[in-house]
């Protein structure tokens, strides 16, 4: 299965690049948004080879790199980036999985495509074409997503590692454990065991290694010889309904920002495919003065109708910290389903079939010695456990 | 609603319902959060005999609840499975346990 895995490595800052090219090269860290404790979230080579380290505080960095620039999370732009990556890569292969922790990680699944784009280098041409080359991806390909991964770590900038399937193994054997997908816990324990390659735990036999790690750690064999059938998963298309307004001017206060959304909720919901469906996931973004951005996406225990929306988003909404004057707010809801309520009483069970269900349950009673029919009674509605909320009991009339 | 049975409710003749049942549950052992969460990432679920993979994590959530007796301390996960098929299941934090539970 010929998997490729397309890496852009500090993602936020390359896509940042894209606005300010003439810093390529340059120092750069990402920070914390504004209302956020002031930590470094990421830092490329170059402000590494200074001294930066993500988790550091941002007056540290004024110290070790006087000359880095610091760039405010966009996430706006970058999930306009990598939707825009993956909308190229579409072309080339029905199957791209955006890694949904790491933007800058995606993974295509080449099964059948040689005699569509030619060979693997073909191929993996056309996968760079297809990215800006200021992100400077690296792409590596692989039988399994996991040597494709390792693979395109490896791979230079803007360059491509291709693995052949017969000499996985021994691509991977030099490789450090550090890069298996496994808890840090499981990596201190290899290491302790002073299993440092991928070669090192391939060649243990797998028995002890499942017996001494469990499940992942037999598991991280595999990967270490090379076996991963974990399949590229594209995402699924969801249906959601935009709507967007542009403030005539830049708004601060939070009262605004609940107005417009109510506003939003109203338009939303008055389109066709809104009527009388209830929606799931609900995220708001909003263009700031400055060109920047700021995303805040709230999943719904329930679905939501339209009728309750605006007070839903009221209360997840009404304490956020707007980072910046407001430009434009746009509202997306997702996850459309129809509109739940809570079950009403069957007919069957309607005052007036009463007496008839009874007279039944009499009869099942004298039967069986018990009532077999029960009926469900709210214990703690409101309760977040969930067998706490209803319990069954036994009806007899 | 259901009309009153007129009979009185006896504690021995309620049952609970939607109890969790217990599944084996394949999971990576998670990465601390900024909040300092361990959250572990269900991989399999393995349920009457049978591996099915998640694909997709729909939804996690945690439940907390009850912690000044026997605290109840869950990772929810709404997980979409190769089968086809959405599940709802939860970690057990306390006893690392995995149940399967509507929500």
């Amino acid at each position: 299965m010929p998997i490729a895995c397309l890496c852009v490595p500090n993602f936020a800052l390359r896509v940042a690049l894209l606005v300010r090219p003439e810093l390529d090269g340059a120092p750069l860290v990402l920070g914390a948004p504004p209302e956020a404790r002031p930590i470094v979230l990421d830092a490329n080579p170059e402000a590494v080879a200074r001294g930066v380290r993500p988790g550091m505080l941002l007056r540290e960095v004024t110290a070790l790199c006087p000359g880095a620039t610091v760039f405010a999370p966009d996430p706006l732009r970058e999930a306009d980036v990598a939707a825009d990556l993956v909308a190229r890569l579409d072309d080339l292969s029905p199957a791209v999985e955006l890694d949904p922790d790491d933007p800058g990680l995606l993974y295509i699944d080449l099964a059948g495509s040689e005699r569509l784009l030619g060979s693997p280098e073909a191929v993996a041409r056309q996968i760079l074409a297809s990215s800006p080359p200021l992100l400077r991806p690296r792409l590596g390909v692989g039988p399994g997503r996991f040597p494709a991964r390792v693979a395109a770590g490896l791979a230079p900038p803007g360059g491509t590692r291709i693995i052949d399937p017969a000499g996985v193994a021994a691509f991977l054997a030099p490789v450090a454990v550090g890069w298996l997908p496994v808890s840090p816990d499981l990596h201190r324990r290899l290491e302790r065991l002073g299993i440092r390659t991928l070669g090192d735990l391939a060649a243990l036999p797998p028995g002890p290694v499942a017996a001494r790690f469990g499940p992942a750690g037999r598991r991280a064999w595999d990967l270490a010889r090379g076996h991963d059938d974990t399949p590229v998963r594209p995402r699924s298309r969801q249906e959601t309904v935009v709507e967007t307004i542009e403030l005539p001017a830049p708004a601060t206060s939070r009262e605004t920002l609940l107005i417009v959304v109510r506003q939003l909720v109203g338009l939303a919901f008055g389109r066709a495919r809104l009527r009388g469906r209830a929606v799931r996931q609900v995220r708001l973004r909003a263009r700031l003065e400055g060109g920047r951005s700021w995303e805040q996406v709230a999943t719904l225990k329930e679905p939501v109708g339209g009728e309750d929306m605006g007070d839903v988003l009221r209360r997840r909404f009404g304490a956020v910290a707007i980072p910046g004057p407001i430009e434009a707010v746009e509202l997306a809801l997702s996850g459309l389903t129809r509109e739940t309520s809570r079950q009403d009483t069957l007919d069957g069970f309607r005052a007036r079939r009463l007496a008839p269900l009874d007279e039944a349950v009499h009869h099942l009673k004298y039967r069986y010695g018990r009532s077999p029919v029960y009926r469900i009674v709210e214990v703690e509605p409101w309760s977040r456990i969930p067998e706490r909320r209803h319990a069954l009991i036994s009806y007899d009339p | 609603m259901v009309a009153h049975p007129r009979t009185s409710s006896r504690p021995d003749q309620l049952r609970p319902l939607n109890p969790p049942r217990p599944v084996r549950v394949v999971a990576r052992a998670g990465q601390p959060s900024a909040g300092g969460q361990a959250i572990a990432q269900p991989l399999a679920v393995i349920d009457r005999g049978s591996r099915v993979a998640v694909l997709a994590i729909e939804e996690t959530w945690w439940v907390l609840d009850e912690w000044w007796r026997q605290a109840i301390d869950r990772w929810y996960y709404r997980v979409h499975l190769a089968d086809g098929r959405g599940r709802t299941i939860y970690h057990d934090r306390v006893n690392d346990t995995w149940f399967a539970q509507a929500y």
